[in-house]
């Protein structure tokens, strides 16, 4: 057993963060440890690293090894961390210190546990998937994308050769593709070196392909640890049934389809000064469906998202709306197409209440919609009335979406483009949000334009497919087909990658 | 990229010569009266003004000053009768070992005092030092001057009330300095303090802090070795402020000190109406600053590598 | 809180102070008292009289008007117009590229190099001491004011307007400025603890206010060929300035607290 833990708690500011856990991993397993925001799981890792927060201590037995880990110095964790357990944690973009070179990030982990050599830097950067010809250790972090800072990350994790990875969500904020890669290359590292780990995550989706066990988190304790595979196949806890439910969620498309478009975009381009971002978009969403644009980060969704509203400086191309022109929009024809964005947190001005929030749209108009109207949408969101007077502070992510839907129903539109408006949820929360679109374009016929680049998320859902990549549209057409037999290369790696997806 | 920076530093200075020449030959007015008095004799007068060139289109007179200055040639002072450049030559070898000492003293009071408040925030010793650093900004450098020399030099006789030997007793020169430079050098370096401070206790919180502290790097050799360069890069522009700001503040310490440096001499020539040599003066100390500015944002691109060539 | 609750109590005792010394002041500034000068503490003086006579308590309240009067007018000044200039560059285009070329030129100029400059062009004075503080404050606010804009432009919520058919004016005054409010009060009220600073330094050097003006940088420059004998006049003047700087220092760093997680 590489590390066991015997009834760990973790208590502060006079209340138990994680009680009672017990768990233990093997050399060259994988323990996925499961859990939602407020669980604990990354508050077991801090106490398993030694790095808790002031205020808060760890009691009951770590052992590494072997040996325990309570009675440590601070001297002596500092001597553990990277040479005997290695770590690597949410954020690639901002993991790495922006002014060093990668080789000397890598380099000082391997120089404070004595283990710098030659080709040692090397080495560490090509086993993490980084080879020296196409990423050299002369690089700065600036210079690479998500995906490759966190293999960088990874490699100063492992350069020392630890028995004991602690993976806390590394590849939540990456897309799907380049998460499969990641996670190959992390399961062939535990296979091949002999490698325990723990892999935090709040997606029980993910976790199946990669985890050898399975220990669900829910309030600071346990509620379920098995095999991964009898896990996933027969949940006994109520709450990983609901994980279970809400990660392989899928919704039945529209009965059937219009077929008149509510929107139509012919010959779309925008340029940023010389470059073009997005070139020869065309495509039409028909009234009452819903169609997915779904493309890797930077390959154009929300610069078309923004080109449709008219919001881009450099932009041509016709875009209709139910047949009519939309240039130079009067803010009444603007409330047809309404937005929702992917992060709840910088959405509404956080000096406004929710009732102005919701009247924005009307903002030009003497006569605005009255108090029961407000309270009409906000109750067909799932909240109450004394919301309104209330700041977007007060409210969660998953609430703070509800409120942006509530603003997007009140202006009555013909249709609603969500850009990644689900991406930055928990599994169950996500799927609380989805199901209300579906039940709300069933009510009122709406259209939806769904930007994402999680492929699994919508393939029940969508009517018809857009995929995208590098500015253009590489592949379309209606949802089954295209998942059935995928035309383009990219379309085909993103279906084998994605996690949520059915495997028919 | 260089070069735009350059051309661009070149401009700086250019609009601020503009400016200079503008207060100080067109605001006023007539500048021969206002030199010498309303009651001066007009044929004095115009004398005056064949001898500075004050009768031509003030574009001409702008290009022959500019052309001038480029040359060496900063005009014969109105009050002394000596060419401006020697004056300024003469000053400068005060006044800049004194700003240049007094920001090395801030460094000095700055940089080990941020990183301990940083490292112990909230504790006994972050609160001490911010404490110091609130004291050490409310007094004005020339108050703390005056008191300096009231203890040192008056009470202790340690070291000299005033005045400077000059650098051919290069021992003597040093002790003179060393009250001027400290009362300089301390409000610096609280501002300063308190700037590092806050940029380190938020570099700290940035995510590739954790990553360090994951390879088993100490929490101070976490702060020394990735917190502080990277807070350093936006503390490094307003260092180049500081500076202005110090040769403003030198000016002002050294009329407590009586100390003959640049400062003192733009002010006396204010007093008297010397025109020529508050113009020249005016324009040394703007290109002074200007050429620092230059300076810092070349040692910001090479500490900060995102700042370089636009590859990416 | 303990900054904000100390440095209100100083500034707010300032102001008093110096609201006061217009309406009344223990004795009369302007008249020279020679017989008396140089008397220590007593019952009608509370702090002494200086080389002139003067009681020295009145010219410190009165100096306390004239400090507060130009770091408010400066303030006013330089805040009012950087504000608008930062919001402006941060629309982006030649307004961005106008401004931080007069930004640069300002700050090219050390800040008392403005003063005696405005002195060569208008004289000395109350006037040019105001002109000169305050114009250096333009681009300190201007700078903050649209890096602080330019970021928030960047938010989905701007995005939102923008989506809603709002123009950039309607949204710069409606959305961004409400959102830096607090950012530039707290700069403020720094500033007006520098701008106190640089009035009593350009008294000092005899760029300020004139005779008989009071002001705490003369009473300093007054009191020096006579330290030595008589040092206390050296030290209220001097306490006075430390005082109101490090009242509107701690109230303004007290604001940044308050202000900030709140959000």
């Amino acid at each position: 057993m590489t590390l066991s833990l015997e009834h760990v708690r973790v208590e502060g500011h006079g209340e138990a963060v994680v009680s009672g856990v017990s768990l233990c991993v093997d050399p060259g397993q994988v323990l996925g440890l499961v859990g939602e925001s407020g669980s604990g799981k990354s508050m077991l890792l801090s106490a398993i690293k030694g790095l808790l927060p002031k205020g808060f201590t760890a009691s009951g037995d770590i052992t590494l090894e072997g040996a325990s880990l309570n009675t440590l110095s601070e001297a002596e964790y500092t001597a553990l961390r990277g040479g005997h357990v290695g770590l690597i944690f949410q954020e690639p973009m901002t993991a790495l210190n922006p002014l060093m070179t990668i080789g000397a990030q890598v380099g000082e982990a391997l120089k404070i546990h004595g283990q710098d050599g030659l080709g040692r830097v090397e080495a560490a950067l090509s086993d993490a998937g980084l080879s020296p010809q196409t990423v050299p250790p002369s690089r700065y972090p600036h210079e690479l994308s998500g995906g490759q800072r966190q293999r960088v990350a990874t490699a100063i994790a492992l350069a020392c050769q630890p028995k004991l990875l602690l993976a806390d969500e590394p590849t939540t904020a990456l897309d799907v593709i380049t998460q499969k890669s990641l996670l190959e290359m992390l399961k062939a590292r535990c296979a091949e070196d002999g490698l325990a780990m723990i892999f935090v995550t709040h997606d029980l989706a993910l976790v199946e392909d990669i985890a050898d066990t399975i220990a669900v988190m829910k309030a600071g304790e346990i509620v379920e640890h098995g095999p991964a595979r009898e896990v996933c196949a027969s949940p006994q806890h109520p709450y990983t049934r609901a994980l279970w439910s809400a990660a392989h969620w899928h919704a039945s498309p529209a009965s059937q389809v219009a077929s008149s478009p509510v929107l139509e975009v012919v010959d779309m381009r925008v340029r940023y000064g010389q470059v073009s971002a997005i070139e020869d978009i065309s495509f039409a969403v028909p009234e009452g469906s819903c169609t997915a644009l779904i493309g890797p980060s930077g390959c154009g969704k929300s610069t078309l998202a923004r080109a449709v509203m008219g919001l881009e400086r450099d932009q041509s191309g016709r875009v209709l709306m139910s047949g009519e022109a939309f240039t130079q929009p009067t803010p009444k024809q603007r409330r047809a197409v309404q937005i929702v964005f992917q992060d709840p947190f910088s959405s509404f001005d956080p000096r406004r209440r929710v009732r102005e929030i919701l009247l924005e749209p009307f903002w030009a108009e003497k006569q605005k919609p009255e108090r029961p109207d407000l309270v009409k949408v906000l109750k067909a969101v799932g909240l109450e009335e004394d919301a309104l007077e209330r700041f977007p502070h007060a409210f969660s992510g998953g609430q703070r979406q509800r409120i942006a839907i509530a603003r997007a129903l009140l202006a009555q539109p013909k249709l609603i483009i969500l850009d990644e408006a689900v991406s930055g949820l928990d599994a169950s929360v996500r799927a609380e949000i989805l199901a209300l679109l579906v039940s709300l374009r069933q009510e009122q016929g709406l259209a939806y334009l769904f930007i994402t680049h999680d492929l699994g998320l919508l393939s029940g859902f969508a009517d018809q497919v857009l995929i995208m990549e590098s500015g253009r549209i590489v592949e379309r057409g209606e949802t089954k087909s295209v998942l059935a037999a995928p035309q383009s290369r990219y379309t085909q790696a993103l279906i084998e990658a994605s996690p949520h997806l059915e495997q028919a | 990229m260089f070069w735009r920076r350059a051309a661009s530093f070149a401009g700086t200075v250019i609009a601020a010569s503009i400016l200079i020449f503008i207060a100080t030959e067109i605001a006023p007015g007539d500048a021969a009266r206002f030199m010498m008095g309303v009651e001066a004799d007009p044929v004095a007068l115009e004398a005056l003004r064949q001898d500075l060139g004050l009768n031509g289109p003030p574009v001409e007179r702008y290009l022959r000053w500019i052309f001038a200055f480029l040359r060496g040639d900063l005009g014969i002072s109105y009050t002394y009768r000596v060419p401006v450049s020697d004056l300024v030559l003469e000053r400068l070898a005060l006044s800049l070992p004194l700003a240049f000492g007094a920001m090395l003293l801030s460094a000095a009071i700055a940089v080990p005092g941020a990183l301990l408040a940083a490292k112990n925030v909230g504790g006994v010793r972050d609160s001490a030092t911010s404490s110091a650093a609130y004291l050490g900004l409310a007094i004005p450098n020339f108050w703390l001057a005056m008191l300096l020399v009231l203890l040192f030099a008056v009470t202790l006789q340690l070291f000299p009330a005033g005045g400077f030997p000059g650098w051919s007793r290069p021992a003597e020169a040093i002790w003179a300095l060393v009250l001027p430079v400290i009362a300089l050098g301390v409000p610096q370096g609280a501002i300063l303090l308190r700037l590092l401070r806050a940029s380190l206790i938020d570099t700290a919180s940035q995510d590739f802090m954790r990553t360090a502290r994951a390879k088993g790097l100490t929490e101070w050799q976490a702060l020394r070795r990735h917190a502080l360069p990277n807070a350093l890069v936006p503390v490094l522009p307003i260092i180049g402020l500081q500076f202005a700001f110090l040769l403003g503040g030198a000016i002002v310490v050294e009329s407590v000190f009586y100390l003959p440096g640049l400062g003192r001499l733009v002010l006396q020539a204010v007093t008297q109406r010397d025109l020529i040599t508050v113009k020249a003066v005016v324009m040394v100390f703007v290109i002074i600053v200007t050429f620092l500015s230059f300076s810092i944002d070349i040692i910001s691109t090479w500490l900060d590598p995102r700042l370089r060539r636009q590859r990416l | 809180m303990m900054r904000l609750i100390f440095g209100g109590f100083i500034v707010i005792g300032l102001l008093a102070l110096a609201a006061l010394s217009l309406v009344w002041s223990p004795h009369d500034v302007t008249v020279f008292n020679i017989p008396g000068r140089f008397s220590g503490s007593s019952q009608s003086h509370w702090l002494g009289t200086d080389q002139y006579g003067r009681d020295v308590l009145s010219m410190i309240l009165n100096g306390a008007a004239t400090a507060v009067f130009v770091a408010i007018a400066a303030i006013a000044i330089g805040m009012t117009i950087g504000v608008a200039l930062g919001l402006a560059a941060a629309l982006g285009g030649w307004k961005d590229s106008v401004l931080t070329r007069v930004n640069d030129v300002i700050f090219s100029f050390p800040g008392v190099l403005v003063a005696v400059l405005l002195t060569a062009s208008l004289g000395p004075g109350l006037l040019t001491a105001v002109l000169a503080i305050g114009v250096f404050n333009i681009p300190v606010f201007g700078q903050l004011t649209r890096s602080a804009a330019r970021s928030l432009w960047q938010r989905d919520f701007i995005l939102s307007a923008r989506a809603v058919g709002k123009g950039p004016w309607r949204i710069s005054f409606d959305h961004i400025l409400p959102n830096l409010i607090s950012l530039i009060a707290v700069q403020a009220s720094i500033q007006i603890s520098l701008a106190i600073a640089a009035e009593a330094a350009l008294s000092y050097i005899g760029l300020g206010a004139q005779p008989p003006t009071a002001s705490w940088g003369r009473m300093l420059a007054e009191s020096q060929t006579l330290f030595a004998f008589r040092p206390a006049l050296m030290i209220y003047p001097g306490a006075a300035i430390a005082l109101a700087v490090l009242g509107f220092s701690l109230l303004g760093d007290g604001l940044r607290t308050l202000l900030d997680p709140a959000k």
